[in-house]
């Protein structure tokens, strides 16, 4: 264990506020002001707990089944980081991964048994496994029924008022939003074969962000709101 | 009158018209075609003056507006424009504002106003070029089809464009440009930065930020910036290289992520753990006081010592080719040869 290992074991508590003694939260105040990479993992888990506090309920999809047998399968069952075979505590993104699974398992549960076995028609899940570097992980989905109605409205209210916009300008915002969708397909294809990689996840998102950007900038052009920039 | 006198007369009528006709027809002509010639058309020149606390605002389709600055408290506005277009500019106790109007289709005009330096400046239009220089407040600047070019400001400077390239020097405060599919440069520059294009490169010259925050999708970023400690600065491209130079006793931790390109560093960076392609890298140079992000999906990662890059020549951001650079090893912690310092041993 080295000296990181006895502050990245404490940093869910002082996150927390929880079970340190003053004179244990200046000791780690300090070293926080020393060590980069300290700072990062506590930034990390203040990023898993903000992105666990702005998940949203969602109803689970007809399609899950295989996804959730894919996850209890042996080889997708959550790999623990070395240290937990030292010690019985648990950190708190492998707590929030672990709470997502369960929120996916048992909704799923509960839909099969609702619904009977919808096996027959399921697209995989993406598997809630920490990652090598021991990144927080963000789930991503694929389907994201959201996202693509709100791409498919933007792009509907794009297409009502390409004739206000000048050709040049359709010609440009076009070319860039094709460069935005293979960033997209490329984040995409990587995430297939890494589905795990923290940057990733978090690329495939930021692309997919991107695009609705400059399609709500493209939309505000085009339908006069007299925002020139959007 | 003679028979043949009386069949003189009688054509004459006949041959009268068409030459009017004619005449009429040219005159038609050119009395039609004197407003659209670009001539010299109309000018306007006014000069109006400026109550404390008052900010401009100037409205412009198409054309020119060059904003500079003086001493007085007056505000100058010299316009060129065809006879068809009117300037209108009121001038209230908190705003001036100044806007073209036009009789008959787009209004185009050339502006060059002087503004006292303190007056806060807002320029937006659809294909106007904007040229803003010696501000000492607040500039906005928006445009769909035009470049940008703002030398000063202070406070809150913004920069949008969506096709035009965007060049920003010496401001101070919240700096933010914003284009679309043209290049951005941010020169001189010290506070807040956020710069971010889809198709072109970045580059930041002189930069003494706090945050710095850019990203590009189709392009490279050079970034050439102290980094004070506790400074935070963020540099994301998908698909193109991104050059980080710094001074050798800066203090920073530099967290490197790339899909499928490479890193390279002639700093004395130390790595924590162990460098692996396609997941986070950490470097610690100095006290690693600083904050910095790099990622590039799928190109090259540089971090440079200043002096060892080819300074960018030629036309600004777009010129690619003279800031190229031979590396001297091939792939991510691959043993570099030179100055370069090996990333690290490196698991494929």
């Amino acid at each position: 264990m080295n000296h990181t290992d006895h502050v990245t074991d404490r940093l869910s508590d002082y996150l927390d506020d929880d079970g340190l003694t003053p004179e244990q939260r200046a000791a780690l105040d300090a070293h926080l002001a020393t060590c980069g990479e300290c700072r990062g993992a506590l930034d990390e888990l203040r990023a898993v707990v903000t992105r666990a506090a702005a998940l949203t309920d969602r109803a689970p999809a007809a399609e899950l089944w295989s996804g959730i047998a894919a996850r209890i399968e042996p080889p997708a069952v959550l790999k623990m980081p070395q240290r937990q075979t030292r010690r019985f505590s648990f950190t708190l993104p492998q707590l929030v991964a672990a709470s997502l699974a369960l929120m996916v398992l048992s909704g799923g549960l509960v839909w099969v048994a609702r619904s009977g076995d919808p096996r027959a028609s399921l697209p995989p899940v993406v598997a809630l496994e920490e990652s090598a570097d021991s990144e927080p992980m963000v789930p991503v989905t694929f389907a994201d029924a959201q996202y693509d109605d709100a791409v498919a409205d933007l792009e509907q209210a794009l297409a009502k008022g390409r004739d206000r916009l000048d050709p040049e300008t359709i010609r440009v915002i076009e070319a860039s939003l094709r460069s935005i969708d293979e960033a997209i397909d490329q984040s995409r294809k990587a995430l297939k074969a890494d589905p795990a990689n923290v940057y990733l996840n978090n690329h495939f998102a930021a692309s997919r962000n991107r695009k609705l950007a400059l399609l709500r900038r493209a939309t505000a052009l085009a339908l006069g709101d007299g925002n020139i920039g959007g | 009158m003679s028979p043949n006198g009386e069949r003189a007369a009688a054509r004459r009528p006949r041959q009268v018209l068409p030459a009017l006709t004619v005449v009429l027809l040219c005159a038609a002509s050119a009395f039609a075609q004197t407003p659209a010639a670009a001539g010299p058309g109309a000018t306007t020149d006014k000069t109006v003056p400026v109550a404390k606390g008052s900010r401009l605002t100037v409205s412009n389709d198409a054309g020119e507006v060059v904003i500079k600055t003086w001493n007085q408290e007056s505000l100058r506005v010299r316009a060129s424009h065809s006879d068809r277009v009117s300037v209108d500019i009121q001038n209230t106790a908190s705003i001036i504002s100044i806007r073209s109007r036009s009789t008959q289709g787009r209004a185009t005009v050339d502006y060059e106003i002087t503004a006292p330096a303190w007056l806060p400046i807002k320029v937006s239009g659809q294909f106007p070029y904007i040229g803003v220089e010696g501000s000492q407040n607040e500039v906005s600047a928006e445009t769909v089809r035009g470049d940008i070019v703002i030398k000063g400001g202070s406070g809150s400077v913004t920069a949008k464009s969506i096709h035009g390239e965007i060049i920003i020097e010496d401001a101070r405060g919240r700096v933010s440009a914003t284009t679309v599919n043209e290049g951005i440069r941010i020169a001189g520059t010290t506070g807040e930065i956020v710069a971010e294009t889809t198709n072109g490169d970045i580059v930041l010259e002189r930069i003494g930020a706090g945050m710095v925050d850019v990203s590009t999708v189709n392009g490279d970023v050079r970034a050439e910036t102290t980094l004070p400690a506790g400074a935070k600065v963020r540099v994301e491209t998908h698909n193109g290289d991104i050059t980080m130079i710094v001074p050798e006793n800066t203090g920073a931790t530099f967290t490197v992520r790339t899909h499928s390109g490479d890193f390279h560093s002639n700093l004395p960076t130390k790595t924590v753990g162990e460098p692996r392609r396609g997941r986070r890298t950490i470097y610690t140079l100095g006290d690693g006081g600083a904050d910095v992000e790099l990622q590039s999906f799928g190109g090259t990662i540089r971090l440079r010592r200043p002096g060892t890059v080819p300074t960018p020549g030629g036309k600004g951001p777009k010129d690619k080719e003279k800031g190229k650079l031979e590396e001297p090893g091939d792939g991510f912690g691959t043993p570099l040869s030179g100055s370069e310092q090996p990333a690290g041993a490196v698991k494929r």
